[in-house]
């Protein structure tokens, strides 16, 4: 129970800092600091990869999570393509005006006690 | 070129060249008066702004600086249509000129390039002036990042009060040794003429030929940061140590042998204090490598040999083995480039500036430039030179 409430917290706590990292990285993308903003976006991807497997498994545990996956992975495919091409500004706009405001839309996880 | 015009979210026209886009589809005028307000140097008495789009980036950097000369260069005529189309007559004053050409624009100390990045990708590769614009806002991007460390060396630097280099003539050849992947091979051309040439080496490449005991006549050293001070940690060398005046100064103050400063062209504080002392001014490049290559010409000689200055790398090794600068080549936009033997190999955004530098440069100098790189970039006006036509030329110049 311990390790589940553990997860539970450390899930709510890193989605409470997505949207204004996202907004960071749109800021550093504009600013054109690009080491620190690829790095950040790598940060990013391994931290919603974290997200959608605590996710899993606070579900498994019987705790209510609300995380569209699908959408993550939609928003991670259409950055994936904007770095491609190079096209920062549309890569910035995702951050700052897609996936920082659904981030801020998702509600935080509870566990089957609370 | 492919222009397409939009309407954002928030009402105000935004724009896309070749597919990519130039403003942000959300708040466009918002995103470049952002981009402008971070970059603009209130002190420039001139600017030179690339790419008339929409007129945002003008329009805010207008409200900036007010009377201050201000050149706007639009790629097209089909651009400067689009640009009237959407906007009125606020741009038509004294101080703004629009052009399709820049060679007439002064280049003064105090003139700022503001080049936004998503001009560079949108126009391509291929465009006449990518790698022009991309090396100027490489440049910029690097002075940004560094600027406040370059000043706390170049003060620290100036206080140990070192001489700098007298330019004279010498006939003796001058070998360059950077750290390029090709360097793996052609250290050991290096160390059987070794007594016939005259060594300088960039500090990434100093424990190379400190593994075969080859001691070179003088190291270079031109980074800012401290994260490279490695390089000269833990090394045997006490001979001559050349270093740029903003370099950082750690390396110096802890360096057991001669030391010599030099002054670079395009830094405020260093061109008035070369002027003060009458002291030769650097062109330095960007890089170790371009600035070791202006101190050897500074140095007066006639011949010079590239040795691990390959500008490319035709696997994924950025530089040879044991340098401390040895990465795996960042899986980023990689460009093809022809290298000496003829065939193709990767490069990047860095490296090709330095080649555009090198190009500029070895068209200019009164030096004969080698290359032993065979698999390094070509580079214009120097010759690909192999082991024997080495040896050849060491032992003709030597006898």
């Amino acid at each position: 129970m311990n390790e589940i409430n553990d997860v539970l917290e450390d899930y709510n706590n890193y989605l409470e800092c997505v949207p204004k990292g996202t907004v960071q990285i749109a800021e550093q993308l504009r600013e054109d600091n690009m080491q620190e903003a690829f790095s950040a976006i790598k940060d990013f991807s391994e931290g919603v990869l974290w997200l959608s497997q605590a996710s899993d498994f606070l579900k498994c545990n019987g705790a209510h999570v609300e995380l569209d996956i699908l959408k993550i992975q939609e928003f991670l495919v259409q950055v994936n393509e904007g770095l491609e091409k190079q096209d920062y500004v549309l890569v910035a706009d995702m951050f700052e005006y897609e996936i920082a405001p659904f981030f801020k839309e998702v509600k935080s996880a509870k566990g089957i006690h609370q | 070129m492919k222009w397409q015009v939009n309407c954002a979210k928030n009402g105000e026209l935004t724009l896309e060249l070749n597919d990519v886009a130039i403003y942000s589809k959300y708040r466009p005028a918002n995103d470049a008066n952002h981009w402008i307000q971070a970059v603009v140097d209130p002190d420039a008495t001139h600017y030179v702004l690339i790419g008339l789009g929409l007129g945002y980036h003008l329009k805010k950097l207008l409200d900036l600086v007010e009377d201050k000369p201000i050149t706007v260069y639009y790629f097209e005529e089909k651009e400067y249509e689009i640009f009237q189309q959407n906007n009125g007559d606020w741009w038509k004053r004294d101080n703004i000129s629009l052009a399709l050409r820049l060679d007439e624009v002064k280049i003064v100390s105090t003139l700022q390039i503001l080049v936004p990045n998503p001009w560079i990708k949108a126009i391509g590769v291929n465009h006449p002036l990518h790698n022009l614009l991309e090396m100027i806002r490489l440049k910029q991007v690097s002075y940004k990042r560094a600027s406040m460390e370059m000043l706390g060396n170049f003060n620290a630097n100036i206080e140990l009060g070192d001489p700098s280099i007298v330019k004279k003539k010498s006939h003796r050849i001058a070998c360059l040794v950077a750290s390029g992947p090709s360097l793996n091979a052609t250290v050991h051309w290096l160390k059987k003429i070794q007594q016939q040439v005259d060594i300088f080496v960039v500090g990434s490449a100093l424990k190379v030929l400190e593994k075969y005991n080859i001691i070179p006549k003088g190291v270079v050293h031109a980074d800012a940061s401290s994260e490279n001070i490695n390089q000269f940690q833990e090394t045997k060398y006490n001979g001559a140590l050349y270093y740029l005046s903003t370099a950082n100064h750690l390396v110096p103050k802890n360096h057991q042998g001669p030391r010599f400063i030099l002054m670079q062209e395009g830094y405020s504080y260093s061109e008035k204090y070369a002027k003060e002392k009458q002291i030769p001014l650097l062109q330095t490049g960007g890089s170790v490598s371009t600035v070791a290559f202006s101190l050897i010409e500074n140095l007066g000689y006639q011949q010079i040999v590239l040795f691990g200055q390959d500008l490319g790398f035709a696997s994924n090794e950025t530089h040879v083995e044991h340098s401390t600068s040895n990465q795996k080549a960042p899986f980023l936009k990689l460009r093809k480039v022809v290298a000496n033997d003829g065939t193709e190999i990767n490069t990047n955004a860095g490296l090709l500036a330095f080649l555009l530098w090198y190009d500029m440069k070895c068209q200019e100098t009164n030096m004969r430039v080698y290359n032993t790189a065979a698999k390094g970039a070509k580079i214009k006006n120097v010759n690909f030179i192999t082991e024997h036509q080495l040896y050849d030329l060491v032992n003709l110049n030597y006898y």
